[in-house]
């Protein structure tokens, strides 16, 4: 640690921000006071007021710090929030639990009847799921290349749009599809029973495939932000140590 | 008026950004170099309190128009180092075109002091 350990620790408390993220300001600021000391060493300063000096020239007003804890809260949305607090092994083993039983419900009830009966919503529902795993395969990719985690975070929320999207076909299909068979249970009211049961197969098939893509959606983007945020402490962690 | 309009509320805000980004269209700099340069380069007319720097610089990479990343040269500690993106050489290029035209503005009201 440097000359500036004490300003450094003061500067620490006043940053209300997640570990991580105050740690890597805080070598920010290290590093510039370090060569800002040596720049008034050149001058001709003596130690003493060269470090003195450094440091009047780094301090942060109040106003600027809190500009700081803006930026960076609104970098770490309420998305970052959830993941950093379901942190403990239990968290993540009972959401796991959650994510399996509903996958396994769905393979076990599903049938080639139950697909028979699907609308044709089924098909961008697919389209997304297909978008999910390429997409999710992209970024785990990317974090085995050591990125930095600026560079990770673009597109981190991805998974979280195309499950909201899943959600919004899924919905949208069983509203026009139940429009479409009332309209054909009015103009033909002999078979209006079968084809009010036939559709609400379809839609309610279709529609819990789209909520089962956005829960594998909900649980891609899950792990992409736990190894996101795992990826920020240890850049934070090998640079400074801050307690 | 040009497309890009300075908010009077902002001017100073607005400035410094203008300052950070029309320097670091030079090359990539530290945060304290860029500080000093720009004293230097102004003849000590703008001069930067690193408080002041840090905020923006982090604002200006949030927004996609500076890039900070970590350099760490041989013997020496890791340091943060900026450069301009190309939406950060297009966002000075409207801070440069939004200036003239409010210093042009500004000048036709209180006109030029003579030489």
């Amino acid at each position: 640690m440097s000359r500036f350990n004490v300003f450094l620790h003061k500067t620490d408390e006043r940053l209300a921000l997640p570990k991580a993220t105050r740690s890597l300001i805080l070598v920010e600021i290290a590093s510039d006071l370090e060569e800002l000391f040596n720049h008034y060493i050149q001058q001709g300063l003596g130690e003493e007021e060269a470090a003195v000096r450094a440091e009047e020239k780094v301090d942060m007003s109040d106003e600027a710090l809190a500009e700081i804890v803006r930026i960076h809260s609104e970098s770490h949305g309420w998305t970052d929030r959830i993941v950093r607090r379901v942190h403990s092994f239990w968290e993540r083993i009972a959401l796991t639990v959650i994510v399996i039983y509903f996958v396994a419900n769905a393979a076990l009830h599903s049938n080639a009847r139950l697909f028979a009966n699907l609308t044709v919503f089924i098909w961008p529902v697919l389209a997304v799921f297909v978008g999910l795993v390429v997409i999710f395969v992209v970024q785990m990719a990317r974090f085995s290349d050591h990125p930095s985690p600026r560079r990770m975070r673009d597109g981190l929320a991805t998974p979280l749009f195309l499950g909201a999207a899943s959600l919004v076909i899924g919905f949208m299909g069983t509203g026009i599809e139940l429009y479409r068979t009332l309209k054909r249970m009015a103009a033909e009211p002999e078979i209006a029973g079968p084809l009010f049961a036939q559709s609400v197969l379809g839609v309610t098939a279709t529609l819990a495939i789209a909520l089962l893509v956005a829960l594998t959606a909900g649980a891609a983007w899950f792990v992409l932000a736990g190894r996101f945020a795992r990826l920020e402490d240890d850049v934070a962690r090998t640079f400074m140590e801050v307690k | 008026m040009t497309d890009f309009e300075l908010e009077t509320q902002n001017l100073a805000r607005s400035c410094h950004e203008a300052l950070i980004l029309a320097t670091l269209a030079d090359g990539p700099r530290h945060g304290y170099q860029l500080a000093l340069e720009i004293e230097d380069r102004s003849e000590g007319s703008f001069r930067f309190n690193h408080g002041t720097l840090y905020p923006i610089l982090h604002k200006l990479e949030s927004q996609g128009f500076i890039d900070g990343s970590w350099a760490e040269p041989a013997g020496k500690r890791k340091r943060r180092q900026y450069a301009l993106t190309s939406a950060g050489r297009r966002q000075l290029d409207q801070l440069r075109k939004a200036w003239s035209t409010y210093f042009n503005s500004l000048f036709k009201v209180i006109g030029r002091s003579e030489p």
